[in-house]
């Protein structure tokens, strides 16, 4: 469970959603960040609840499922530790737009998505719904918030949890060679 | 940049993105469907293989090259004793029609015995004996005394015996070569395939005689491969995927395995079970181009034999309950794969091809030994 509240962390990486929509003007629309949030975690548990038929959709077995998951996280995680955060972007004037991009693509990365099926299929949607919880509200936090954080701070912290992603991939990836 | 050309750009990553893993690490995993009737004919055709186009002198038919329509002059002799063992092992899975090829393999491999130095007895026609042909040797002995009861042979089994205690190192590890002239093994050379064919000989012989003391050298050789092998033989990625070693941890299973044992067994089977989900993507249309081309039946037919030997492991030791399930489907899949790439017999297919697997052309003696090992193991998991 601890690996998979650190797994959700990085992957979707509050400190990279902080930064996703410029500084210097911010609208108070609470509303469609909440909803953005809401979005991105409704849509986070039911891969996670989904995580068996989705598995027997694509005709793979865990362990493979791992093995690729684990290789989308790391190559997401090293884009972060490189790269650093996706330049910002204006916030759009309408609130529904707003709210999706909040959820898409800002809080429903690739990692976050192919974790949450992971995480589904061995712990369950309850304990994905905990762990990808936390990380979706601190991300939305800290877009809401973004003008109160410090900015070089974020930008540190998208490439460390980028580096964490890079590393909880690797592991991951292990697991599913493990895995039957 | 605005949200509408950043959100585009991610759809057209994730496309990209998801399109590419479903062709390569998420490719479906096919797994043809086998029943057990289907099976047991399968490993009987390669079992038939071995033995229409076995010479008259006991020795096999080497290899085939289909394309070029001939055979090499190249020869193994633990190849030859493993296709001996396998034959045996047919005999003891019910199918005794293959005992009279199995004793003239056998036959040829007696008059090939050399004295050791330390009193033992070597399977070789060379001055260096191979560890793995007395070892492979021994196995199919062990597996004859076990199919028809006949004792005939224990004193050559114990004398075998002697040679493989006489190859072992003080850390459990096994020297590869003893030179018959000096009558010693030869330092510092050791082989990934000869040390867990060793220890399966070894096992084999304690069972047989459980009064002799094989199992001293045998938990000797267990505990090296199961914490030391993979390191010295500069294996990566580890385990080494040793279906001698599921033999013998599967002959051991009742000895009492401590915990190490039983995490090397683990290791084993999920490398195992790696490979066949790995070579089951190859299943698809595309497969080949993604995942590499299909390996030959010997190689496959080894992976069924690692999953196979140490399935009884899954059933009796409570450290492994939970990969009873995993490994039989993995195993059934597996065997699904081999049966379907096999050359079926017909009115125009030629008795050098009906019943093998061949790759580039080349089949090759040891790949209808493995595969029809793998196969016949096989069987209790099947439909």
């Amino acid at each position: 469970m601890t690996l998979a509240i650190l797994g959700f962390l990085a992957t979707v990486n509050p400190a990279a959603a902080a930064l996703a929509l410029v500084r210097d003007r911010r609208t108070d629309r609470p509303r469609s960040v909440v909803a953005g949030v809401g979005i991105a975690a409704a849509i986070l548990i039911a891969l996670a609840a989904a995580a068996d038929p989705l598995l027997d959709l694509l005709d793979i077995n865990l362990g493979t499922y791992r093995l690729g998951a684990g290789v989308v996280i790391t190559v997401a995680g090293l884009r972060w530790l490189v790269a650093g955060a996706v330049p910002a972007c204006e916030e759009p004037d309408e609130d529904r737009r707003l709210a999706g991009f909040v959820a898409f693509p800002v809080l429903l990365t690739p990692g976050a998505v192919v974790l949450s099926v992971s995480v589904g299929a061995e712990h369950g949607a309850l304990a994905t719904a905990v762990a990808a919880g936390i990380a979706v509200v601190l991300a939305g936090l800290g877009l809401y918030m973004r003008r109160s954080v410090p900015h070089l701070f974020m930008i540190g912290l998208v490439r460390m949890l980028g580096a964490a992603a890079t590393v909880i991939g690797i592991i991951v990836a292990i697991d599913g060679v493990r895995t039957f | 940049m605005n949200v509408r050309s950043r959100t585009g750009r991610a759809l057209v990553t994730w496309a990209i993105g998801a399109a590419v893993m479903r062709l390569t690490l998420w490719a479906p995993e096919v797994c043809p469907p086998l029943v057990r009737s289907e099976a047991r004919a399968a490993a009987t055709l390669a079992a038939d293989w071995i033995v229409i186009n076995q010479l008259d002198d006991g020795k096999f038919l080497y290899d085939f090259h289909r394309g070029r329509n001939e055979s090499s002059d190249d020869y193994n002799l633990v190849r030859h004793a493993g296709v001996t063992m396998s034959l045996y092992q047919m005999v003891r899975g019910g199918e005794v029609q293959y005992l009279d090829a199995a004793d003239r393999g056998l036959a040829w491999m007696l008059e090939r015995l050399e004295p050791t130095g330390g009193g033992g007895v070597a399977f070789t026609d060379v001055n260096w004996a191979k560890l793995g042909a007395a070892s492979l040797l021994v196995v199919s002995l062990a597996q004859r005394r076990l199919a028809t009861s006949d004792q005939q042979h224990d004193q050559l089994m114990q004398d075998l015996g002697t040679f493989l205690v006489e190859q072992q190192r003080d850390d459990g590890s096994m020297l590869n070569f003893h030179d018959i002239e000096r009558g010693e093994p030869v330092p510092d050379m050791t082989s990934v395939f000869a040390t867990g064919e060793a220890l399966w000989g070894l096992a084999l012989l304690h069972e047989a005689f459980p009064q002799l003391g094989f199992d001293e050298p045998a938990w000797r050789t267990l505990d090296y491969m199961a914490t030391s092998r993979d390191l010295d033989e500069d294996i990566f990625p580890q385990p080494w995927p040793d279906q001698w070693a599921a033999y013998s941890l599967g002959e051991m299973a009742e000895w009492g395995l401590a915990d190490h044992h039983i995490a090397y067994a683990r290791a084993l089977l999920e490398r195992f079970a790696m490979i066949v989900r790995f070579d089951a993507q190859r299943g698809t249309t595309y497969g080949s181009l993604t995942h590499g081309p299909a390996p030959r039946g010997g190689g496959v037919g080894t992976w069924l034999e690692g999953l196979a030997a140490m399935r009884p492991l899954t059933l009796t030791d409570e450290r492994l309950a939970d990969l009873e399930g995993p490994v039989e489907e993995t195993l059934a899949c597996g065997a699904g794969r081999l049966a379907e790439s096999q050359v079926e017999p017909g009115a125009n297919v030629s008795p050098l091809e009906a019943g093998a697997w061949f790759y580039d052309d080349l089949t090759r003696m040891d790949d209808q030994q493995h595969a029809a090992s793998g196969l016949l193991l096989s069987l209790p998991v099947l439909p």
